[in-house]
């Protein structure tokens, strides 16, 4: 069965519209609707990627050829990280409902915006369109990083929001620089137009919009909303940054370096700009006390690993990257629902008050899987992806730049076993059991992160494609 | 120093764009050069983007506004996104604002009678505006955009002059939401139809008339339905309560 990609962004939308009607008849469904939605869109994302790996698809969006209309190019990368990206929201929304805080029916709203918006990111063929799904992303998750309404809330979502609207400003810039010269926003005809472009305004161009994605990838040093952000959101809304809206941001990243500029092999000042993100978040995350902040810092750290692994530029690299991805956001939304867990079960979000707490085994055992893969310990997904960014090094001889990614790694499980340490140690003290919706997300992800860590051939399969990526493809 | 810093660093930005955006030509100079590459069937062309809106923008679409041609057929899949990004706007708003019942009452005091009386007076003609500049949206300048906001400022108008003024909640949720939904519905049908989501799917009609350009109208309606509750609603919200 045909099915078309746009439907993974207009169901969640019409069913954003449906919900304050859903919501006049019952309050108490929505969840169900929200999850039913999710799990029924991860299925279509699912189609869609076996349909993208035959060829990739173009769905012609108002009849119109491109460049004159949309169009949503849908490769098996884009089609893979749709399905990452769906299968998260899913499985979070699981979580979402120990949310209690009123008003629910905004939260679920913007629950399925940003999945709307992530997904659409990654779809579309389109620049000025990319644009427009950024802002739908962005904008929802100022609306979550808010929800809470408390001081520590408000100081992020505020940061978020500056940093986000400049990083949208300077995404408008390289734009409108680019259709002031080509004339077109279709992402595969300036590609092969990019030589008419004069070369000055061409590096303007470049340089606008990697800082303007940067700001969503959580790039050095655009990343200061980060730790307050994850810090002061709501726990299933930290999971959805990390898993949701930090890959979209980094997959049009991708997109603009390798489908819009074309760069194919080594880029220096993305590399550089990797392992500076990677030294700020792992050395940072080592001396904080706060779990959210510490994984919020971490996550800064496993950006940067991706951004490295792009600009590496080696098909083995950006495999890396990619599988980076996958790991990524399956392992930091478990780790961060988890952690809220922990902040409730121990009322304080100190890491030092958590003895004890990973002893329940429902709990402990997830914990240790997503902190194992997530330090890239070999049965695990973890593992593959900073692997193959290591041997795209080795591959290329820059020996330098492994030995500063090893000394990172170093420091990442150093911070992580002390966690572990405190987690497992025993203790006296009783925690409230963890109810349905927290172990059962927590169980789902780390399933899914033991069965692709020991059979990691089907996502190789899908990753195989990115030689064809790398050469301006979809 | 901060400041200094800061000034220093706006300066350097807009002299680095600035240089890139004096090599770019504005205008019609060398129009004839653009070409453009379509993907799907591997082709190059010797039309230009814009020239083609320009030039065959009404037989395309039907709409005799090229701005409203290109704002909601040609990129309606981006109109659609914006629509999106204000309806977050006014979700957001709306979470931020919740109000939780112990939250104290703000005391208001009564407009003057000048403002009420002419309040009254002009409420109907400015929602009657609003509605004329989006029903034509796609016959002369305006659309749905301003449409709505020019809806949304008929009741700015009763707030001011009615301080205890509180529309009404859930209609303005329910004329927000079937607002977007007709519009995905629209796109929906088009998907259904001709197999592209948006597909301009009615009959075009003679360009000029009322009854002309397809969904265009459909869409420019609910854009306008849709735009004018959600400013209202994020002024509501932003007015708290009040007594």
């Amino acid at each position: 069965m045909m099915v078309q990609p746009v439907l993974l962004i207009a169901l969640p939308l019409f069913f954003a519209f449906l919900l304050p009607l859903i919501s006049l008849w019952s309050k108490k469904v929505l969840k169900y609707v929200v999850m039913g939605v999710m799990a029924f869109n991860a299925i279509l994302a699912f189609i869609v990627l076996i349909e993208a790996l035959k060829a990739p698809i173009f769905d012609i969006i108002a009849g119109f050829q491109p460049p004159l209309g949309i169009v949503l190019m849908v490769g098996p990368l884009g089609a893979f990280i749709a399905l990452v990206i769906n299968v998260a929201a899913f499985v979070i929304s699981l979580y979402s409902a120990t949310v209690t805080k009123e008003p629910l029916l905004k939260y679920y709203m913007l629950s399925l915006l940003i999945l709307m918006g992530a997904t659409g990111m990654v779809l579309t063929g389109d620049l000025f369109n990319l644009f427009v799904f950024l802002e739908v992303t962005s904008i929802a998750a100022y609306g979550l990083a808010s929800y809470n309404k408390d001081r520590k809330g408000f100081e992020g979502a505020l940061k978020y929001v500056i940093m986000g609207s400049i990083g949208s400003s300077f995404v408008l810039i390289g734009i409108a620089i680019i259709y002031a010269q080509l004339r077109t926003l279709n992402m595969l005809d300036i590609a092969t137009r990019l030589g008419e472009m004069d070369p000055y305004t061409k590096i303007v161009a470049f340089v606008s919009l990697f800082l303007g994605f940067g700001v969503e990838a959580e790039m050095f040093p655009l990343n200061a909303w980060v730790p307050e952000t994850y810090d002061g959101a709501p726990h299933p809304v930290s999971a959805m940054f990390a898993s949701m809206s930090a890959k979209s941001g980094i997959f049009a990243l991708a997109r603009v370096i390798f489908t819009i500029f074309a760069f194919s092999n080594y880029l220096w000042f993305v590399v550089i700009m990797g392992i500076l993100t990677v030294f700020f978040g792992e050395i940072i995350a080592y001396v904080q006390k706060n779990i959210k902040r510490m994984l919020a810092y971490s996550s800064i750290g496993q950006m940067g690993m991706i951004i490295m692994g792009l600009g590496i530029g080696t098909v083995l690299s950006v495999q890396g990257a990619f599988f980076q991805m996958f790991s990524h956001a399956m392992g930091k939304a478990l780790l961060f629902i988890a952690a809220g867990y922990m902040i409730y079960a121990a009322g304080t979000d100190r890491m030092d008050k958590m003895k004890g707490i990973g002893r329940n085994p429902l709990i402990g055992i997830p914990l240790l899987i997503g902190i194992l893969s997530i330090m890239g310990m070999p049965p695990f997904i973890g593992f593959y992806g900073k692997f193959y960014i290591l041997m795209g090094g080795f591959q290329q001889g820059y020996y330098a730049i492994i030995a500063l990614f090893l000394a990172a790694s170093i420091v990442e499980v150093a911070y992580y076993a002390r966690f572990i340490k405190i987690a497992f140690e025993k203790s006296e003290r009783k925690y409230p059991a963890p109810n349905i919706w927290v172990y059962a997300p927590l169980i789902i992800f780390a399933i899914i992160i033991v069965l692709f860590g020991i059979y990691p051939k089907p996502v190789m399969d899908i990753l195989s494609h990115v030689a064809a990526f790398l050469a301006g493809g979809a | 120093m901060k400041r200094i810093v800061a000034a220093i660093l706006a300066i350097l930005i807009f002299i680095v764009l600035a240089l890139a955006f004096v090599k770019i030509p504005f205008g019609n100079i060398n129009l004839s050069d653009y070409h453009y590459y379509n993907p799907i069937t591997d082709k190059q062309t010797s039309d230009s983007v814009p020239q083609h809106y320009l030039v065959d923008g009404k037989k395309d679409t039907g709409s005799t506004n090229i701005v409203t041609a290109v704002v909601v057929d040609y990129r309606g899949f981006d109109t659609l996104g914006e629509v999106t990004v204000l309806f977050l706007a006014a979700t957001g708003v709306g979470s931020i604002m919740y109000i939780f019942e112990k939250e104290k009452r703000r005391k208001v005091r009564r407009a003057n009678a000048v403002v009420e009386t002419a309040s009254q007076l002009l409420f109907g003609f400015i929602v009657l505006f609003g509605a004329y500049i989006f029903v034509h949206g796609h016959l002369t300048p305006g659309g749905g955009f301003p449409g709505g906001a020019v809806i949304a400022s008929a009741f700015l108008l009763l707030y001011l002059a009615y301080p205890r003024f509180h529309a009404e909640h859930k209609t303005l949720n329910v004329a927000e939401s079937l607002a977007g939904l007709t519009f995905v519905i629209a796109g929906l049908l088009g998907l259904l139809i001709s197999g592209s989501f948006l597909y301009n799917f009615l009959p075009f009609g003679v360009p000029t008339y009322l009854f002309s350009a397809g969904i265009i109208p459909v869409i420019y309606v609910a854009v306008g339905v849709k735009v004018g509750s959600e400013l209202t609603g994020i002024v509501d919200a932003m007015m708290g309560v009040r007594e």
